[in-house]
């Protein structure tokens, strides 16, 4: 009897055999199969490259989809190091196809707005067109009658700056969903 | 002999997080302990962040076996387990861990211990066999509670106006304290979580606005957990996490998982009556006062100490209370 010891990768594809009997062996595989989303596991990470290591394969990369999802069939049970651009996060490979892990990367910060505008007098500024400026091109919003403006930003984290007319504030906005009240002041106050 | 898993699926949120423990290697195994962890790590408004050190949550003891196909998850059949906080009143929030499909352990997060804010936790796993760790997760689940940002109206109580009836207006400019409910029934306190202040426009916020400091920020509280506010007039020093506090839970307002606070209160009927009351909200008991001239000397009430709360309930909404 003909020992044939392979990969189900590579049974998929056919193996040669001369004898009429064979044994193949194969180890039990599963697949890479994960949907990346940033910090707060809110908002999936599109059109990502990302590289990984793959016993057998070598370097693999895949560019994540509009849902933020990579896949690849038959890999190793292991827990794989994704790298995207310099951010690296471990995912475990997965046993069906139609499983798929979902994965927040901690590095990969995703700014989150949700504002109550007041002016000076602590009055809420509603319904107003608040001009948001930061890393990347400035954004108008609108606020509710309320003051309030919630939106998530595909952008960094970081120092950004509000303008409604002649008012102005400078603030942080933060990796997770966190309401802040910001008080505007004119141009040059405080 | 090799060893997979992890914790499917890997981010969850929402009030009942459920994830599933799923082991995809070896074929079989016996004298397997799984271990629970709440790891170190998580994230915060900055991005990652770290607590003082991980925290077992549980121990699961048992043996793995193929169940049906080779390429299926392996079945893995708890014979012991141990949960790691002994939590019976359910005061921590608490990740719901499945086990093989019919099995499911509730596990408290030590780590909100002191806690009333809103935090994100990450989760991971190991195996052990024979004493030594064959395994360690190194992908982390997250679960991240959304937070809520209580807002707080008050509600007048009339015997004279039917309940859809009554008026509902933004509480402004009082002091806060937040916690959670220790006893049951009449003698549950408030367990200080934390204190704040309700501002001009009802929103729950982390100080009492002054000249010279910044802009009092909401306080993101965990929706994951069932909180109470007290709020009140005077300022009360009050340390927190320090066991039951003097405030009855009966005083206390309930934060609904939306963030909505009613804040119920007494009303000065026109006709000369006032009427007070309070439903405590764990047992569902219905306790009232129907005349102003009783309040102080109140019959029939299951115990002296809920009667000195409502003394005080009394005594702080006209304005003259000593606490």
């Amino acid at each position: 009897m003909q020992k044939i010891q392979t990969t189900l990768r590579q049974l998929r594809d056919g193996v040669a055999f001369k004898e009429t009997q064979i044994e193949v062996r194969f180890p039990v595989t599963g697949h890479l199969h994960v949907e990346l989303r940033d910090a707060s596991g809110e908002e999936p990470l599109v059109g990502r490259q990302v590289t990984v290591d793959i016993p057998g394969e070598g370097k693999v990369s895949l560019t994540t989809g509009d849902d933020g999802r990579i896949f690849h069939a038959d890999v190793p049970y292991q827990d794989f190091q994704l790298s995207l651009d310099s951010i690296q996060v471990s995912v475990p490979a997965v046993a069906r196809r139609s499983d798929c892990h979902l994965r927040h990367v901690p590095d990969a910060k995703v700014a989150w707005v949700d504002l109550l505008l007041r002016d000076e007098d602590n009055r809420p500024l509603g319904g107003e067109t608040a001009v948001l400026e930061g890393p990347g091109e400035s954004l108008e919003l609108r606020s509710d009658s309320r003051g309030a403006i919630v939106h998530e930003l595909a952008r960094p984290t970081g120092e950004y700056t509000v303008r409604v007319g002649e008012l102005e504030a400078k603030i942080e906005l933060p990796a997770i969903p966190r309401r802040q009240i910001v008080v505007l002041a004119a141009k040059g106050a405080g | 002999m090799k060893f997979h898993g992890r914790l499917e699926p890997g981010i969850v949120s929402g009030a009942d997080p459920l994830l599933g423990l799923v082991i995809h290697a070896p074929g079989k195994a016996s004298g397997v302990t799984i271990k629970i962890w709440e790891l170190e790590t998580f994230v915060s408004a900055q991005g990652k962040d770290k607590r003082d050190g991980a925290q077992l949550l549980a121990e699961l003891r048992g043996d793995l076996d193929l169940d049906g196909q080779p390429t299926a998850p392996r079945r893995f059949t708890v014979k012991s387990s141990r949960i790691a906080v002994d939590d019976p009143e359910g005061q921590h929030p608490s990740i719901r861990l499945a086990v093989g499909g019919d099995q499911t352990y509730t596990l408290p997060l030590a780590s909100t211990k002191g806690e009333a804010e809103s935090t994100t936790h990450e989760i991971g796993f190991s195996i052990e066999q024979g004493g030594a760790e064959v395994f360690r997760s190194k992908a982390p689940c997250l679960y991240h509670p959304k937070p809520i940002f209580p807002t707080v109206v008050a509600r007048a109580y009339d015997q004279f106006v039917d309940e859809e009836h009554r008026d509902e207006q933004i509480l402004r400019l009082h002091h806060a304290v937040v916690g959670f409910a220790e006893g049951d029934g009449p003698k549950a306190r408030l367990n200080v979580l934390g204190t704040g202040f309700v501002d001009l426009y009802g929103h729950l916020v982390d100080a009492e606005p002054t000249d010279d400091q910044p802009a009092p920020q909401p306080l993101p509280l965990s929706r994951d957990r069932e909180l109470y506010v007290y709020v009140h007039k005077d300022k009360i020093e009050l340390e927190a996490d320090k066991g039951p506090s003097w405030i009855p839970i009966a005083l206390c307002d309930p934060i609904e998982p939306d963030g909505s606070v009613r804040h119920r209160r007494l009303v000065e009927h026109p006709w000369g009556f006032q009427v007070l009351e309070r439903k405590a909200s764990r047992d569902g008991n219905g306790l009232a006062i129907a005349d102003a001239e009783q309040i102080g000397d109140i019959p029939e009430l299951p115990d002296e100490e809920i009667g000195r709360a409502f003394d005080k309930l009394a005594a702080l909404m006209r304005g003259r209370g000593d606490r």
